[in-house]
């Protein structure tokens, strides 16, 4: 009897320890209820203004086509038309354009997305079930292994000088923050690049359990690549490279 | 009477404690919510930085166009056109297209594998990525320059590299051009890579890592005619609308 006595006891005092517990968290979450509430209108004003600064950013790029469109035009008005050596000057410099990401492009190739495990728990989840800059880098020798021509992540176009790297839950590239869901565009040998994302064995990997990533890939017809965005800076991303003047090496490259 | 007492006891504790479960389970899940509205938050927040400061950005690289465009006008209506500027354009274009050799100060790294094993293309993307990330300018593998498109990749016993075949069994001399202020935080994070790569293989395949400092690092142009500066599945927008 003293034995039933003292097991009902113990069991109120643990319902009583778990009932302070509770009341405990309710008390805390009363007190930050009201900031709950701020962060509901912080979070609708930061979409509202993230919404404006696309509009502005839509507006930008319109601007920059025309102004390119223009002052290319422009250079053919001004040179004298007979003039063989400045009609290819300008030919060639369109084409290093190209050839260094700074025109807009378009063709057929495909689109990957990859994104983090659905509702993402980091006591429970594995890291690699989200997308670091390594997974993101991986893409991108894939898809320049089989054929691509031209990348963009999230459309930030990949030149030369472009360095990924993770900045928290973020990644970084070209010097701006991209959040998930990344969808990494290419264009170049549609079959050949879908055969290799497919049999890919870390992707296949990392799309089973536990890690559940998100990966999809889309083929599409006439896909468009922005240019590089920031040509400004361009003069600092070759800052530290100064042209060699030794005749034999210059020779040497063009062999 | 004795028995209804203890089942009414039993009863009433069971309630309590199946009523205290759900509220603990409700209390987790809110507070879960709170978590990922904070999250939400946050990244928001960051975008909104990121987006803000890319648009002022690229507001000042159309101002840079115009003012080209208002400078070319005017040398249009002075007839005083300069073709320097298109010259100084070209040269600078070609250097950041890689098609120019370039030189410097930066560091060399050799890569190989001790006895008869061969090495893999996944080292060099280790190494050359690295490289990447930490702000090299230029590189070049077996003088092969490193562009945007250049592909690394294993093929039998050789590795293609811009379309070059060079043997695996041989080692692989990775340069940069990396900024000089940097230069020995760079080489610091390659050691940790070395690590990292030797205790990914074992014992008896060892990576050879040898990482120098350069006072001169001599990086070939590509010639434009390279398998990585294919472009004849790119269409220019401009010309189809």
């Amino acid at each position: 009897m003293a034995k039933n006595k003292i097991t009902i006891q113990l069991a109120i005092a643990f319902i009583l320890i778990i009932a302070g517990f509770i009341l405990g968290r309710h008390f805390l979450h009363v007190i930050s209820e009201d900031h709950t509430t701020l962060n509901l209108a912080e979070i609708q004003e930061a979409r509202l203004e993230l919404a404006e600064l696309q509009k502005v950013r839509e507006d930008i790029e319109t601007d920059y086509k025309n102004l390119r469109k223009e002052l290319n035009n422009l250079w053919y008005e001004v040179i004298d038309e007979d003039d063989t050596q400045q009609l290819e000057l300008l030919e060639q410099l369109t084409r290093t354009r190209q050839i260094a990401g700074l025109t807009e492009v378009k063709g057929n190739g495909v689109i990957v997305t990859v994104n983090d495990k659905e509702n993402y728990d980091p006591l429970e989840d594995p890291i690699e079930s989200l997308i670091h800059d390594q997974n993101i880098i991986y893409l991108i020798d894939l898809l320049v292994n089989n054929g691509a021509q031209a990348i963009s992540i999230n459309d930030l176009r990949i030149v030369n000088s472009s360095h990924i790297f993770c900045i928290g839950t973020t990644v970084l590239c070209n010097n701006q923050r991209t959040i998930p869901p990344y969808k990494i565009k290419a264009i170049g040998p549609q079959e050949q690049l879908e055969a290799a994302l497919a049999a890919d064995p870390l992707y296949l990997k990392l799309q089973s359990e536990p890690y559940s990533v998100r990966f999809s890939v889309e083929s599409v017809t006439d896909l468009v690549i922005n240019e590089y965005e920031t040509p400004g800076t361009i003069v600092k991303d070759i800052e530290y490279l100064k042209i060699v003047t030794d005749p034999e090496v210059q020779t040497k490259q063009s062999e | 009477m004795k028995i209804k007492n203890l089942i009414i006891k039993y009863g009433a504790i069971t309630l309590i404690a199946v009523i205290l479960g759900i509220a603990l389970a409700l209390q987790i899940k809110t507070s879960n919510v709170s978590d990922y509205e904070s999250r939400d938050l946050t990244e928001l927040q960051n975008n909104v930085r990121s987006y803000a400061e890319k648009n002022a950005e690229l507001n000042d690289r159309n101002k840079e166009l115009y003012n080209e465009i208002e400078r070319l006008r005017n040398d249009q209506l002075e007839g005083n056109i300069s073709y320097q500027d298109i010259l100084a354009e070209q040269e600078k274009l070609s250097i950041f297209a890689g098609l120019t050799a370039v030189q410097n100060s930066g560091i060399t790294v050799t890569l190989g594998m001790t006895g008869q094993s061969m090495i893999t293309d996944s080292y060099i993307r280790f190494v050359v990525n690295e490289l990447n990330a930490l702000g090299a300018q230029a590189i070049s593998i077996n003088e092969q320059r490193k562009v945007a498109t250049t592909e690394i990749r294993a093929s039998s016993e050789n590795i293609i590299i811009n379309g070059v075949a060079f043997p695996r069994s041989e080692d692989f001399i990775i340069k940069a051009i990396v900024p000089p202020e940097q230069q020995d935080s760079i080489v610091l994070a390659l050691e940790t890579l070395k690590n990292a790569l030797k205790e990914q293989i074992d014992s008896e395949q060892q990576i050879e890592m040898i990482i120098s400092t350069e006072s001169k690092v001599v990086i070939p142009g590509l010639n434009e005619d390279s398998i990585a500066y294919k472009t004849n599945l790119l269409n220019p927008v401009e010309e189809d609308e």
